[in-house]
């Protein structure tokens, strides 16, 4: 058993980075408040903890990181407090083209298209895996009980959400710098996986990778982005005498999984339950529901 | 005793349109007030404006004694003004128990969860508690694990009820809750807003089956291109002209000199 976590070290620990970037994007989708920025966090995250982790330390780094992210996501909240849907995914994709160009400009600091290597490879099982615990907690926690009705109340009818009670401006702002803490925490313990971090690493394709993981696994709870990662890990693997395939079956698969299963493996598993459990223990509702 | 709502001269304008245009309107506490009037003649708009869902152009609304109007939506809702809606807004993936716990959650504390996790189980506790005494209010006791899609219409209205009965309300806004319903099931929900009268809950009631609201109201007002026509006694208002034509609409002239309406529809020219 332990033979065999270590010969996966990589494969988990590329998991585990995977599944932050998901956590950051399900937070997100399961509230509605569709802020792509975590993106752009996972850069600041990431470039923060490479520069720093090996003066300070990987705690001290990754500490850090969270807080030099956090700052700017209050301010970012309070920026796009106004806007909704799409508007808001486009003013948060800017922001992480943004900092995709600093990471491209900022040459002495960032190293520029080449990036940084050599970064000290710290990151363990161990350590990754106790973030990875520790995220989840304070996901789940606030997603338990009243806060996780908040979130769904969110997403499917603000005005109704706020005829109740609910203070959704609180609860939006919340919500994209949680998002964003949780891409920062992603971004920092990447570089300590490889060693190495490039501009190109952050931007779009990590918005495409975040909501593929969401997509695939489910955004109900932080169990959807866990199955996501895990998939999306596993998938390179699995077609590895195809690769020039490989964008294909990713896209066939997001398709196919919009198409028949819009809540993910986690939702498509639990309706499974539902339905089964319907089945046995009721009778069958009879009666219309339209009007 | 200081009145459950006023709404003093209100007026809300969309663009050039005067949805609202000049309403005063008075509800005693503990009553069960009609506000009734044809399509597009402004009643949500009103009880959206009392709810906070859209501003005032002019005018003032309090209940209670405090005034509503300005106040963000939620701030209302915790002052005890809560409501249904026309439409059903049951959240589909949560269960039927969950949607009406919302009601009786507090959405100031949105965190509680992660920094007061023993608050947050009571609290829940608690909110599910409501949920189903307000259920079993409404004649739904044994379905709270369901899922709202999973229950006839009726019943998905009256879990809308529910919602709104879970926040223990000072002031209940009813925006036409058995629209669409059998006569059947409009006796049993009037039945219902009669108890919930008897219990001394002060209700405003949106709805266009004038037989029901002159039934069970207290009290009816009577509005038409946003403007009150007629506001008293649910039997007498029914009868006055004004709203006859307002709901019947003018006689054509050809209906002859015993309709009061064409002879009105003359003069006015």
């Amino acid at each position: 058993m332990i033979g065999w976590f270590t010969s996966n070290e990589t494969f988990l620990l590329t998991a585990l980075a995977y599944y932050l970037v998901g956590l950051s994007f399900q937070v997100v989708l399961r509230s509605g408040v569709f802020s792509l920025a975590a993106a752009g966090f996972w850069g600041i995250g990431a470039y923060t903890s490479a520069l720093l982790s090996e003066s300070l330390g990987w705690a001290v780094a990754v500490v850090l990181a969270l807080v030099l992210a956090g700052a700017p996501a209050l301010g970012l909240a309070a920026v796009v407090a106004r806007l909704r849907g799409l508007y808001l995914g486009m003013a948060t994709i800017a922001f992480d083209l943004l900092v995709v160009s600093l990471a491209y400009g900022w040459d002495s600091l960032t190293g520029g298209a080449l990036g940084l290597f050599g970064i000290p490879r710290s990151a363990t099982l161990l350590s990754v895996g106790g973030l990875a615990v520790v995220a989840t907690f304070v996901v789940a926690m606030l997603q338990s009980r009243a806060g996780g009705r908040f979130v769904d109340a969110l997403r499917t009818d603000e005005t109704l959400a706020r005829s109740l009670g609910i203070e959704t401006g609180r609860l939006r702002a919340a919500t994209i710098v949680l998002s964003g803490v949780l891409g920062a925490l992603a971004g920092a313990v990447t570089p300590l996986i490889f060693g190495v971090l490039g501009p190109e690493e952050s931007g779009f394709p990590l918005v495409v990778l975040g909501l593929t993981i969401v997509v695939i696994g489910g955004s109900g709870s932080w169990a959807g982005p866990a199955i996501g990662a895990v998939v999306v890990t596993a998938l390179p693997e699995v077609l590895r005498g195809v690769d020039e395939w490989r964008d294909v079956v990713y896209g066939a698969l997001i398709v196919l999984m919009v198409i028949f299963a819009p809540s993910g493996l986690l939702g498509l598993a639990r309706s499974g339950r539902h339905g089964l459990r319907r089945r046995v223990v009721r009778a069958p509702v009879t009666e219309g529901t339209g009007r | 005793m200081t009145d459950a709502l006023v709404c003093d001269d209100v007026e809300v304008h969309f663009g050039g349109v005067k949805a609202v245009d000049g309403v005063s309107i008075t509800v005693a506490p503990g009553s069960l007030c009609g506000l009734v009037g044809p399509n597009g003649s402004g009643k949500t708009t009103l009880l959206n404006a009392v709810s906070g869902l859209v501003p005032l152009t002019a005018g003032r609304i309090t209940a209670h004694g405090e005034a509503l109007a300005g106040r963000p939506v939620p701030q209302i809702a915790r002052r005890g003004v809560r409501r249904t809606f026309q439409a059903i807004r049951l959240l589909s993936t949560l269960t039927v128990v969950e949607n009406v716990a919302l009601g009786a959650d507090d959405g100031r504390r949105l965190f509680d969860g992660l920094l007061r996790p023993r608050r947050s189980a009571r609290a829940d506790h608690r909110s599910r508690e409501l949920a189903r005494d307000a259920l079993e209010r409404v004649g739904l006791s044994d379905v709270g694990d369901r899922l709202p899609g999973e229950l006839p219409y009726g019943h998905q209205r009256r879990v809308e009820i529910a919602r709104a009965l879970a926040a223990r309300p000072r002031l209940l806004l009813l925006d036409e809750p058995v629209a669409g319903m059998s006569v059947e099931e409009r006796r049993e929900i009037a039945d219902l807003l009669l108890e919930l009268k008897a219990e001394g809950l002060t209700q405003v009631l949106v709805e266009h089956d004038l037989e029901l609201v002159t039934r069970i109201t207290d009290h009816l007002v009577v509005v038409d291109f946003g403007r009150v026509i007629a506001d008293g006694d649910p039997d007498e208002t029914v009868r006055n002209e004004d709203v006859r034509e307002a709901y019947l609409g003018r006689r054509h002239d050809a209906a002859g000199p015993r309709s009061h309406g064409a002879v009105r529809a003359a003069d006015g020219g």
